[in-house]
């Protein structure tokens, strides 16, 4: 679906106002190329044109963020989170205004994600911009942002930077998944974007308004698709999910954000906790590292099953454009089917299909000539290949698990959530190595906070307690 | 631009045409396969051919069972079933060249002994316009073998008063490294050929550096800026050269260093980038090196395109050793009306930012070549 412009004769993507140009940025210098590539939304249609950046420019990038790593810390503290907050504003005023509806209508097009949840998820992005200085403070070793300027205030170690540029993926699963790099930039650190194939636009959207608001050149810079020369040439790199490239040596780059949520559900589950668990498998639209993607149930998994299977009933598949629409399509039909096979296999082995059952609804949904899965509980034998995998729709896999176990069958996830009483496993979940955060009590659909330690702060990787003596000023 | 003298090129004439049809379909002495084409098409090429326009409406490939044949009889049939018998009677040197083979089996062509002098005869004139300095090494990186690059660069290198270093490079076989998704196969071979180049670049005192386009981009990644100071010129030759690239190349890796475009195939021939001027955008603008060859920009009816569009590449070659006509290239270019400091020298059509559908859509890959 990402070709390069020639020869494009498909008419545009209804609301979109025809097809953007997405440049690239070199620094604060926007790069179209001669031939940009091409992104359609998966029935040919065009929806933008994504500025090209070569290995050459790549180059340019990498040797001019190095050298503006010293700028940043270089501004005080007010004036850089005054300008990261004036950036926000200007992304939300652009918002407010109407301005970017074309964006918008592209990513949902390009994306599947209904078109009121890409806004929200843009707007989320410029809130999270705007907060930084909480973020980060509630990162650093002496609970302040100077710290990411003065290297903080030991006699026996200096926190100092552990590069002068960072190279960051952006993936394309939902706009707030940019607060990583938001984060990286905002610790003073030079960033070198690439984003995914299916959405350019987030990012370009919040480098513009930083430029906008007076980011000093290089700060950030922008490639669309995969940027080798930023890889090899920045000094640390972020990288969504575990597929990590070979050529990256492992102590060079750090992984964020892939996901596997669980909740374990305990005895006497409040009757609220269903339709709360339920907004947290939605959230995102079921894109997000946080959603509940498997019930770990003690007790009886069928009752449970069925408990969320209702509070799932609730939200049907709609057209993107519909402001209640809370399912992603899958702009690649073929991407649906390879899903739907999978579930299908394990209905086929015994798992039992509650949502299918609880609605009639089948689970490929087709709408307007566009491709959905139908949000899905599935009750399962908690042996399967789906328990614990994270698909990207709304979707959880139910299964009983004994309480000897139960630490065992949450090794691996992100968040767990603990529903009801559980005896002493949440202790025992928090001190399981694979185990990233546990949520119990009233907090157990905290989801993402980003003042808490997730997959450790990235603050951690970016920094590095040095001895430096006598101390030299940052 | 320095002020050269007159310039070897000049406009294909009918007289040129008239000469070039009666060496090559010369019923006698011609070239076997454009004498069976000539009757397989009842054509009758040596009667009615008397100007380019004759050659272009007679002669000229068409798109199709035509072309496929030509391309197919390069590949599988002897090579001088596509030189006239004159000429292989006359007994002088002849370059077997072969394709990158990018496009399925290798095709096959020849470069006759005039040619050859021809061509350096014309690079040196582009060389010197562009201010690339005499009595220098050179070091070439890329294709040698059977890819008729590495023989030209080591020649200019010679004619010019340098030695040519070269660190050889097999474009088929990153093509199957692409194709078949063995990227770790691929960044080793990568490794290892930069890897060459850095042992050749400590040791040797190097004033130009030949690459391919896409190794170029790679270039100071890979080595740093600093190994490469004392470079006085770079030449690359490839298709693709975005603007931007070329900017950075120009101001930031390598300033007031001239980089110099080549462009052409195997069997046909070369063309060079015109002397760079600010107003071309930092836009990577060819000359074709006429009388030799020529670059149409074609539309699919086969109509030449209006200046400023875009078009396929319909190459003609019109030399003793070899007839080339109207071959249609995978690549896509713009014409350019001629203008600037060298608008009056090369009064021609020009061709602008050449690149390979296929090496940008789709899965094959560019890889180093």
């Amino acid at each position: 679906m990402l070709t390069t412009a020639a020869g494009t004769a498909s008419p545009a993507v209804p609301g979109t106002g025809g097809t953007l140009d997405v440049p690239a940025y070199s620094g604060s210098r926007p790069v179209m190329s001669n031939r940009p590539g091409l992104l359609d939304d998966g029935a040919g249609r065009p929806l933008a044109r994504l500025g090209n950046a070569g290995r050459l420019v790549q180059f340019g990038m990498a040797q001019e963020a190095e050298k503006t790593a010293r700028v940043l810390r270089g501004i005080d503290d007010d004036a850089w989170f005054g300008l990261l907050r004036d950036a926000a504003g200007r992304l939300t005023a652009r918002l407010d205004g109407g301005e970017l509806g074309p964006w918008l209508r592209a990513l949902s097009a390009a994306t599947g994600l209904p078109l009121r949840r890409a806004e929200r998820g843009v707007r989320t992005v410029a809130d999270d911009l705007g907060r930084m200085e909480e973020i980060l403070a509630a990162q650093s070793p002496d609970g302040t942002v100077s710290a990411y300027r003065t290297g903080g205030d030991d006699p026996r170690w200096s926190w100092r930077p552990a590069g002068r540029s960072v190279h960051v993926r952006v993936p394309d699963n939902f706009p707030t998944i940019g607060i990583e790099w938001m984060q990286a930039l905002a610790a003073r650190r030079p960033v070198l974007l690439s984003t995914s194939a299916r959405d350019p636009f987030t990012a370009v959207l919040v480098t513009e308004a930083l430029y906008a608001a007076g980011l000093p050149d290089n700060a950030v810079s922008l490639v669309h698709g995969d940027a080798p020369a930023l890889r090899r040439l920045a000094d640390q790199v972020l990288w969504p999910g575990e597929d990590v490239p070979g050529d990256l040596p492992p102590g060079k780059v750090k992984t964020y954000h892939y996901g596997r949520s669980r909740a374990l559900v305990g005895d006497g589950v409040p009757q609220d906790a269903w339709g709360r668990l339920a907004r947290e498998a939605f959230a995102g639209c079921g894109r997000l590292c946080t959603n509940i993607s498997s019930l770990v149930v003690l007790g009886d998994a069928e009752e449970a099953a069925g408990q969320l299977a209702r509070e799932f009933a609730d939200r049907p598949v709609l057209p993107l454009d519909d402001p209640s629409a809370s399912v992603p399509a899958f702009p690649d039909r073929a991407v649906r089917d390879a899903l739907a096979t999978r579930v299908e296999r394990e209905i086929a082995a015994g798992a039992v299909d509650v949502t299918g059952a609880a609605t009639g609804v089948p689970l490929r949904v087709d709408l307007d000539g566009v491709a959905y899965l139908r949000p899905t509980v599935l009750l399962l034998d908690a042996g399967s290949p789906l328990f614990g995998t994270e698909l990207p729709f709304p979707f959880t896999a139910v299964a009983h698990v004994p309480r000897s176990k139960a630490v065992t069958a949450c090794a691996g996830s992100l968040i767990v959530s603990v529903l009801g009483e559980a005896g002493g496993l949440v202790r025992a979940l928090a001190e399981e190595p694979g185990v990233d955060k546990v949520f119990g009590g009233d907090d157990f659909d905290r989801g993402y906070d980003p003042r808490d330690p997730h997959e450790g702060y990235l603050a951690d990787f970016l920094f590095k307690k040095k001895a430096v003596l006598p101390g030299a000023s940052a | 631009m320095p002020t050269p003298s007159a310039s070897v090129l000049r406009q294909i004439t009918d007289a040129d045409v008239r000469r070039t049809v009666r060496l090559h379909l010369d019923p006698r002495h011609g070239t076997p396969y454009w004498l069976e084409r000539d009757r397989r098409m009842g054509t009758n090429g040596l009667e009615k051919v008397q100007s380019f326009q004759n050659a272009v409406t007679l002669l000229g490939l068409t798109e199709g069972a035509d072309q496929m044949h030509y391309e197919e009889a390069s590949r599988r049939t002897p090579l001088e079933n596509f030189v006239p018998r004159s000429v292989l009677g006359e007994g002088g040197a002849l370059w077997a060249a072969q394709t990158g083979g990018t496009t399925g089996p290798a095709k096959h062509g020849t470069w006759g002994a005039r040619y050859w002098a021809d061509i350096l005869e014309f690079s040196d004139e582009f060389l010197d316009l562009h201010g690339v300095p005499r009595n220098t090494n050179w070091l070439f990186v890329g294709p040698m073998g059977p890819h008729t690059t590495g023989r030209l660069v080591v020649a200019f290198a010679e004619r010019r008063g340098g030695m040519c270093f070269s660190i050889d490079l097999d474009p088929r076989i990153v093509k199957i490294f692409g194709e078949e998704g063995m990227t770790a196969a691929y960044d080793r071979y990568v490794r290892h050929i930069w890897d060459q180049v850095e042992e050749v670049v400590r040791s040797q005192d190097i004033g130009v550096v030949f690459c391919t386009s896409r190794l170029l981009d790679m270039l100071p990644e890979r080595l740093g800026t600093e190994p490469l100071a004392g470079v006085r010129a770079i030449v690359h030759a490839g298709t693709t050269m975005e603007p931007d690239a070329h900017r950075e190349l120009r101001e930031e890796v390598f300033p007031g260093v001239p980089v110099v475009g080549m462009y052409g195939t195997s069997t046909t021939g070369i063309n060079w980038q015109k002397p760079f001027e600010a107003e071309d955008g930092h836009r990577v603008v060819y000359v074709p090196c006429r009388p030799h060859v020529a670059l149409d920009v074609i539309d699919e009816h086969g109509a030449e395109v209006p200046y400023g569009e875009e078009g396929r590449v319909r190459v003609w070659r019109l030399t003793d050793d070899a007839l080339v006509p109207g071959f249609l290239e995978r690549d896509r270019a713009r014409r350019v009306r001629p203008y600037g400091v060298a608008a009056e020298r090369y009064p021609w059509p020009w061709l602008g930012d050449p690149y390979s559908p296929e090496f940008t859509e789709g899965r094959r890959v560019e890889g180093v070549y």
